[in-house]
């Protein structure tokens, strides 16, 4: 959320086990649409060649949400 | 004292208790086990023994972020079976919740099984009859249950940590279900827990830590200091326990093995030194050899002191990491090493304000 703040293109890369959490958290801070790419669950095990592969598959999702334009994350109403 | 009005929404529900209990268990408001409902003269009832305003905000809660008014701690504490006298107790633990110290973002979302638990010191133990004795962890104590129970519902309906869903937790742990004890200070040889960190023997007060586990300490034949010491270090010396130095842990100690430790004149002080004497040099060999000093290095095993790559880490970086209380029967030898979440670090204290 730092570099949501900051203004820096932001995508989290999220484990298909880990999307309800992510979601909530991302809801509680205010940025409900935060933008996610998805992977299996689990890839801390796996071998480093099929994390690499699952890698260069999602990458070109991960700069699609990238680009992709996004509303700034909700604000509180300024008070008087 | 209540005169702020209720602020929670007041749902239309069956009388029938089964019925009730249905209808919050399919809201995912419960801990799977049947509720008292939070009736408006209940929760009315609660907050008045609190003796602060309904709309008074105790604490932000991670994960949701939500204000933790004490109106919603009291639907909470209804439910969960809270006696309205021991809803101080209560606010003090969720005062606590939030502090850095304890990490609270991380064990409301973990993967790990890491639960709260509550010490108390002080006459508020006798005053509400909060068990420090036989069975101390165990069910049988409405006190301790119950303030065990509504700090998990707050965790549950106000922090937002719903189980498989926002919190990770593998397996959980039993101490899930709720943990509130209080220190046997009249069978401990030292000063209790909350003299230790600063206040006073006849002020109650509360500390709240995180375990991610309990060691059974089953030591009934060694007569000497040493002789237990060595066998209470043995249980630390683990890849699960140790290796994370910068944590704390807590050290359970029943009345007798307290006695055993502090005939021979040690103080609590001396004790965490021994201990911390014994466990500075857990040989890297209990971890799997698969893993690399990279490895060791990310888990936070090793990279604390230079030494460490020589092969060898240690529970804690300090004797004060140790905190040492005394609970349990006077009928054996039995205590419980309880290692605390590993993200935490200095745990917080806060005195009981009993309403005059």
């Amino acid at each position: 959320m730092e570099t949501v703040k900051k203004g820096i293109p932001t995508v989290a890369v999220v484990t298909e086990e880990f999307v309800s959490l992510a979601k909530a958290i991302a809801t509680s801070l205010k940025y409900p649409d935060l933008p996610m790419v998805v992977v299996p669950h689990p890839f801390e095990m796996l071998p480093v060649e099929q994390v690499r592969k699952l890698a260069d598959e999602k990458v070109q999702e991960l700069v699609n949400q990238m680009e992709k334009p996004r509303p700034a994350p909700a604000r509180r109403a300024p008070t008087a | 004292m209540q005169t702020t009005p209720l602020k929670s929404k007041v749902l239309d529900v069956e009388e029938d208790p089964e019925a009730l209990f249905e209808d919050f268990y399919a809201r995912g408001w419960t801990d799977g086990l049947p509720i008292i409902p939070p009736t408006p003269a209940r929760v009315e009832r609660m907050i008045a023994a609190g003796g602060r305003p309904a709309n008074e905000v105790v604490a932000i809660l991670e994960p949701r972020n939500a204000p933790a008014t004490v109106e919603k701690l009291a639907i909470n504490a209804v439910m969960a079976g809270c006696h309205p006298s021991y809803f101080p107790v209560l606010l003090t633990i969720v005062e606590c919740m939030p502090h850095s110290g304890l990490d609270p973002l991380g064990i409301n979302t973990t993967t790990n099984p890491v639960w709260l638990m509550s010490v108390v010191n002080g006459p508020v133990r006798q005053k509400l009859n909060i068990n420090s004795g036989y069975g101390v962890l165990g069910p049988g104590w409405r006190a301790n249950a119950t303030i065990g129970r509504a700090t998990r519902l707050i965790q549950l309906n106000t922090a937002g940590s719903i189980p498989g869903e926002v919190t990770k937790s593998c397996q959980a742990h039993p101490g899930r279900y709720g943990q509130c004890v209080g220190e046997f200070e009249e069978r401990s040889p030292w000063e209790p827990l909350h003299v230790e960190r600063g206040f006073k023997k006849e002020e109650s007060a509360v500390t709240l830590v995180a375990p991610m586990s309990a060691i059974r300490i089953t030591e009934t034949d060694c007569k000497t200091a040493e002789g237990l010491l060595h066998y209470i270090a043995g249980c630390m010396d683990s890849p699960t326990t140790a290796g994370h130095p910068d944590t704390h842990s807590l050290l359970m100690l029943c009345p007798d093995h307290a006695a055993i430790l502090a005939r021979e004149g040690l103080s609590k002080k001396d004790v965490k030194q021994e201990l911390y004497k014994r466990t500075k040099a857990i040989p890297l060999s209990r971890w799997p050899s698969e893993l690399t000093t990279g490895d060791l290095k990310r888990l936070g095993v090793v990279g604390h002191r230079p030494a460490d790559l020589g092969g060898t880490t240690c529970v804690h970086s300090s004797p004060d990491h140790f905190k040492v209380i005394v609970a349990g029967g006077p009928s054996g030898y039995h205590s419980t090493w309880f290692s605390l979440w590993f993200h935490g670090a200095e745990i917080p204290t806060r005195r009981i304000q009993l309403p005059d």
